[in-house]
Formats: structure tokens, sequence, C-alpha cells
């Protein structure tokens, strides 16, 4: 049985949306790409091409979240794939933020500035009310991850990607917190217990 | 004002891959074949003829993608911006957990075998009597008549908190792929079916 760790792993961010430009915390909902997001997909799909080569033996798999799974298929035509034939998978939705859904960091303080404050250092546990810690998304991002059996191309989101970066790396808490978001556009190549970013 | 007050024009995404080959979807996703992209199409112009003033109405999509990408094609014909709408976590299908990608017969078989469907919790997923909690959550937030683009059973939830059924009444109807129901006035019609 093939493990994750000895898998490559292609993991790229949905391109920019309305609400990363505004700032606010999406999470389960969702937020239309950009025109820019939308060239960030399909520049991502270039990238893929260029650093991965001959694709057809990688299995894709995106979340099921609006903004993801469009870029996805923006990206596939891209890298000149069919637009569908990946799999969307419940389990690399982005991160639920309960009851902060849809607001700025600058609007949850002005509504629960204490709550706020406990965020740091231990972000790995921390959650907003009603919604799941990075501890817990961790849990649900490792159980895609036993699935695999092929080397893949993962489409999936900012919390979604620090979590997997996570289980794929083997970190500590405290280390893994330390990891920022994938930008909105570009590919993270995950082989061989390393990990490389190429930009656009 | 309560949402019982307002005109709720709900509908299901249009038939998906996953519909045509019988397996439950849940909260994994599968894309809209060519009938299911005619189907919201269909609904966009139906939209048009039964409501009055479509500027005078709020839309909300599940956030998973079928869902989106229906809600994208109704406005499109219906001659409205595609964006233009918000995508809300609380209209997403029930999560059926390990019971995702099963075929839609048995996981409806196993919830009957439990003796109480409504609340039969789905491993690792939702029963339904959660999914109809946070539907509601959902419904306490609307402000003027909406059109809801969601699921099969959360367009069935939608329909049993507005006409106030109980979990066998509201366990009885099937939401299809094409047509629109309207909630009004306490009561409901549904228009554009096949």
């Amino acid at each position: 049985m093939t493990h994750f760790r000895d898998l490559t792993l292609y993991v790229i961010r949905h391109g920019q949306t309305e609400d990363n430009v505004a700032g606010r915390w999406t999470g389960t909902d969702d937020s239309p790409l950009t025109e820019l997001g939308r060239e960030h997909a399909r520049a991502s799909g270039r990238v893929l091409k260029h650093i991965a080569g001959d694709l057809s033996h990688y299995d894709f798999f995106a979340s099921p979240l609006h903004r993801a799974s469009t870029t996805m298929r923006l990206m596939r035509v891209a890298a000149g794939l069919p637009e569908l034939g990946y799999h969307a998978d419940r389990r690399l939705k982005e991160g639920d933020y309960g009851d902060y859904t849809g607001l700025t960091e600058d609007e949850i303080r002005a509504i629960d500035p204490a709550h706020l404050a406990t965020r740091y250092p231990d972000e790995w546990h921390w959650k907003a009310p009603g919604g799941e810690s990075l501890a817990e998304q961790q849990a649900t991002v490792g159980g895609f991850l036993r699935t695999l059996t092929r080397d893949s191309v993962i489409v999936c989101h900012g919390y979604t990607s620090r979590v997997l970066r996570a289980e794929v790396l083997n970190l500590s808490p405290l280390d893994a917190a330390a990891g920022g978001m994938l930008p909105n556009t570009g590919v993270v190549r995950f082989a061989k217990g390393r990990e490389e970013l190429f930009p656009e | 004002m309560s949402f019982r007050e307002l005109t709720l024009y709900v509908v299901r995404h249009g038939e998906t891959e996953s519909n045509v080959a019988g397996w439950a979807c849940g909260h994994d996703d599968a894309p809209l074949t060519a009938n299911g992209e005619a189907h919201a199409r269909a609904n966009g112009r139906t939209l048009v003829e039964i409501a009055d003033d479509l500027t005078s109405l709020d839309f909300f999509a599940s956030s998973q993608h079928r869902a989106c990408c229906t809600m994208e094609l109704l406005r499109g014909t219906a001659g409205l911006p595609v964006t233009g709408y918000r995508a809300d976590r609380r209209l997403m299908e029930g999560d059926l957990g390990d019971h995702t990608r099963m075929p839609a017969h048995e996981m409806i078989a196993l919830a009957r075998a439990s003796g109480d469907s409504w609340n039969y919790p789905r491993p690792n997923g939702e029963s339904m009597a959660q999914v109809y909690d946070r539907v509601g959550r959902f419904l306490a937030t609307l402000k003027r008549d909406s059109v809801l683009v969601s699921h099969a059973l959360t367009s069935m939830l939608i329909r049993a908190h507005y006409l106030n059924l109980s979990p066998g009444q509201a366990l009885r109807y099937h939401m299809p792929n094409a047509g629109l129901l309207r909630l009004s006035m306490g009561t409901e019609a549904r228009f554009g079916d096949e």
C-alpha cells in the first residue's frame, strides 16, 4: 500500500476571489473569482504543465466549493487537459469559520476582541465559535490523503493547504502554524519529504 | 419578518453525472450534465415568467460547485449578471460522511433500517435533523423574497420549514432536478416540471 508521503503532490490554491480582495474570511461560504483570479488559475495550469510535463499519470482532486472547482477547470484547460476529469472531495473544503464566516478581521475584533486575542500562540487549536480548528481540519485532510494511490494534483484553499502541508511534512503544530497560506497562484510540489514553490 | 411571509423560489441544481449514475454525492461534487445545464436555463426562463420584478429578489446558492453553476446559468438565462448572488454554507447538501458515493438507494435504506430516518446519524456526517436546523438558521436571516438554489435534501427541508411539516411529512417529498417550487402565502406550487 502506497503511503501519501511517498507520492509526488502538486498543490494549488484557488485564484483570487472578491472576498480575498476585501479581506473577508470566506470559510465554507463561497465568493466569486475575480478576473485576476481566473487568470491566476490559468497561470497555475501553465506552471503545472511546465514543471510536471506529462500529466496523464496524475489523479486530480478539487474541493467541492465553487471557487476551487472553478479554478480546477480553468487550470486544466490552460494545462492542455479536458476541463472535466477530476474528483471533487468534501474533505478538501476550506476550514469552517463558524460565526466569523464572511467577516473581516476588523469586524471580528469589533464584536469579539477577547476571543480573537487568544488566537496566538497556539493558532493550531484555536477556533471561531461554531467553527473548527486547524488541528481538526488536519485530521479530515489526513483522512483524504490516506485514500491517494497515485501522484496527484490537488486544488484547494488557504487553510486546507496549510494543514495538508503539516500532514505531508509531518510537522509539529508549532512548526505547522509558522507556515503561511499559499498564494492565489503558482504551484507547490511535495516530493521525497521536501516542498518547493513554483511561482507564476 | 418571518420567512413564512416571504415568497421563496426553490430550485435544485440541474442533473449531475452522479444523479445519472445513481450514487449519492453529499458534500462531494459531480459536474452537471448537458441535461442539467438545460434544467438550470429552463428555471431561469420560468423565473422570468412567474416573478414580477427580478430586481426585488435576493439570490442565494449553496456554496457547492453544482449549485453555483446552476445559479449562474439560471441568472444568465434570466438576463441578470452571472454573479451578484450569495453562496451560503448552510444551503449545502446534507453531509453523508462515510456514506458519500454510496448507491443512493442503499444510502436511503440504511437510514430507514435504523427506524428513525430523521435522527439517523450518518457516520462522520449529519443527521436529517441537523441539516433541518442549519437550514432553519439560514431561513431566519432572509429579509426579502428570494431565489434559493440548493440540493435535494436541502430543498426538501426548506419546504418542510415553510409549510411547518412533521418529519414524516417532510421526508415524503422528492425535489426533482428540473422545475421550480414556489412557496408563497403559506402554500406551494410547482412550475416547469418535465
